[in-house]
């Protein structure tokens, strides 16, 4: 299968791109807290932690922008050989699978974070920052994100053009 | 459903899945799902969601994105073709010079970078066009290129022992010392094996033209002052996780900042150019990342079931002596990754081989640098060896596929070599972080 582009396909592209930049602010604040600790002695309470948040963020949402670039690692090397019928077959297959793993995983976490946002659970580090609803809750979004991008693709295999 | 049925199902289905062709990243985490839900109902889907959880806030996870972002700017300055005109100078006038060269550039560049695919693509762009223009022989060439480019596993920065680290709860620092002495092994187990056929036959690798190798001092100096600092920055990376400056994440953060700086320096750095850096990045991050949620969710699963037990009685079970359950594991992991990412590997089974290993007596830093070895020969063997795809996709036309495979078997003999003598041999492992931490 092919990547498509339709609005949807477009959009978790677009939104991919954007969130990449999450690293590049991860990288800008160690710098910041390397130079503030060894530079000037003054280590932050927050780095640490916005860091994390940061990458834990990005990691969850890189999910849905490598699924439209159809780069999840997968062997390929019968499906290659099989006929399109087969293969249209194995789509649907995939596309099930997805929707069911993203499905009831995004169901669960999202509820899971609005127990976490309601106490704004925090990481019980120093910074006292809400870690576990903002990692919790962009993990709930990915899933939305793949499950959509998911039907998609579902919908593409079953009515059979690449 | 007892443990020996259930294990049979689950290692079964996810291989059938897999064969078709659907992601590793989704299958792992379907059937984890199946298992999850089935064995404990709803609390099944808490303990995916929670185990996804703990692994994504992880400090030490940060170093990944970095190095990757390190190696995605490097990849994209010539940083590797300054390189490579250097070492020629140095070792083209050897018999075999320029293959020993691509080995030397390739142990530079993976000191710099910590992923595969895009060494890999480099020396394919940089060095082979060169080999075959000398007329080298094409296996010779293409296997050096595939073996040399997935040194990035063995030689430090590795993501492949930052997730073996984190997985099995060893010091990362601990691990990238380790691997050092076993990294250069292999390295120059290659050269010791180019240089021989070489001198045996010098058609397969005949010396390059002497007016090739002079080159003018302006040019000589270009060279160097383009390489002082990507050079320095890989060093500062290695030098402050080493000492102890730095934890992982920072260090791998600095030496991506640092890769920008070089970029800069050497004039090359543009908006563009970070732009798709960060997109490989984000890209990298999601194959990787999310295979490992599938896995850990479902060796999560599978250990609550009773797994972990389970295949542990099984291996120790074994009638063998204690160095023979780990050549058997060698084995498992061997047959595993012709089929299997490392990282699934990774996630799926040192969970339950790196206690294993412990109760055995044995060092997981040594084991988790055998794994190492290992899994770097999975980027080599077909049928889904990674190294063969990286390099067609930037070989001329005529070189296929299975050129690419039959000239891998000599330098897969060569991985298996290594890995023995390291499994004979754990101080070649556990000398230098001895020496250096003095552990």
């Amino acid at each position: 299968m092919k990547s498509g582009n339709t609005p949807v396909e477009r959009a978790c592209r677009r939104a991919g791109e954007i969130l990449s930049y999450l690293f590049f602010a991860c990288m800008a604040i160690i710098a910041f807290e390397v130079v503030a600790r060894y530079g000037f002695g003054a280590p932050t309470v927050w780095a640490h932690d916005v860091i994390t948040i940061l990458a834990a963020v990005g990691f969850v949402m890189s999910g849905f922008y490598t699924m439209e670039r159809r780069a999840h690692i997968r062997v390929t090397l019968i499906y290659d050989r099989l006929p399109p019928m087969v293969r249209r077959g194995i789509d649907i297959l995939n596309g099930v699978i997805v929707l069911t793993f993203v499905g009831l995983l995004g169901a669960q976490t999202a509820i899971d974070a609005w127990g976490s946002i309601l106490i704004m659970e925090t990481a019980g580090t120093a910074s006292r920052l809400p870690l576990p609803p903002i990692v919790k809750t962009s993990l709930a979004l990915a899933c939305v994100a793949m499950f959509v991008l998911g039907a998609v693709h579902l919908a593409r295999a079953i009515r059979g053009r690449d | 459903m007892g443990i020996e049925v259930a294990t049979v199902v689950l290692v079964g289905s996810m291989a059938v899945l897999l064969v078709l062709g659907l992601p590793l990243a989704f299958v792992t985490g379907f059937v984890a799902m199946a298992f999850a839900f089935g064995y404990f109902g709803l609390p099944g889907l808490y303990l995916i969601e929670s185990r996804i959880f703990s692994f994504v806030r992880e400090f030490v996870l940060v170093a990944v994105p970095m190095f990757i972002l390190m190696a995605s700017v490097l990849e994209r300055s010539g940083v590797a073709r300054d390189l490579y005109r250097a070492m020629h100078i140095w070792a083209g006038g050897l018999r075999g010079g320029l293959a020993i060269q691509t080995m030397a550039v390739a142990v530079l560049m993976a000191a710099m970078t910590g992923i595969i695919g895009g060494e890999i693509i480099l020396l394919g762009l940089v060095a082979l066009p060169q080999m075959l223009r000398l007329q080298y022989d094409r296996s010779l060439a293409i296997g050096t290129i595939c073996a040399g480019g997935s040194l990035g596993t063995m030689i430090p920065p590795s993501i492949v022992l930052i997730i073996y680290g984190l997985t099995a709860g060893v010091d990362i620092g601990q691990l990238f010392i380790a691997t050092i002495v076993p990294g250069l092994l292999l390295a120059t187990l290659y050269v010791t094996y180019i240089t021989v056929r070489c001198h045996l036959n010098p058609a397969l690798g005949p010396a390059a033209p002497i007016e090739e190798r002079t080159l003018p001092r302006e040019e000589k100096l270009r060279l160097l002052k383009g390489l002082v600092l990507p050079i320095a920055v890989g060093a500062g990376v290695l030098g402050s996780i080493y000492l102890g400056i730095a934890s992982v994440s920072e260090a791998a953060g600095m030496g991506a900042l640092g890769a920008i700086a070089s970029a800069w320096v050497r004039r090359e750095l543009s908006w563009v150019m970070l732009r798709e850096a960060l997109f490989q990045t984000m890209n990298t991050c999601g194959t990787l990342l999310w295979i490992t949620f599938g896995a850990t969710a479902l060796i999560g699963t599978y250990n609550l079931m009773g797994g972990n037990t389970f295949v542990e009685n099984l291996i120790t079970g074994l009638p063998l002596p204690p160095l023979g359950i780990i050549v058997v594991m060698m084995g498992i992991l061997l047959v595993l990754g012709l089929f299997m990412d490392w990282i699934g590997i990774c996630l799926l089974t040192m969970p339950i081989f790196v206690p294993v290993v412990a109760s055995l007596g044995y060092s997981p830093v040594w084991f988790g640098i055998l794994f190492c070895m290992n899994m770097q020969t999975s980027y080599l063997t077909p049928p889904f060896g990674p190294a063969a795809f990286y390099l067609k996709s930037v070989a001329p036309e005529h070189i296929k596929l299975g050129h690419i495979y039959q000239a891998m078997w000599p330098f897969i003999a060569l991985q298996v070599v290594g890995l023995a003598i390291v499994l004979f041999w754990p101080e070649l492992a556990l000398w230098l972080p001895r020496t250096i931490r003095g552990e």
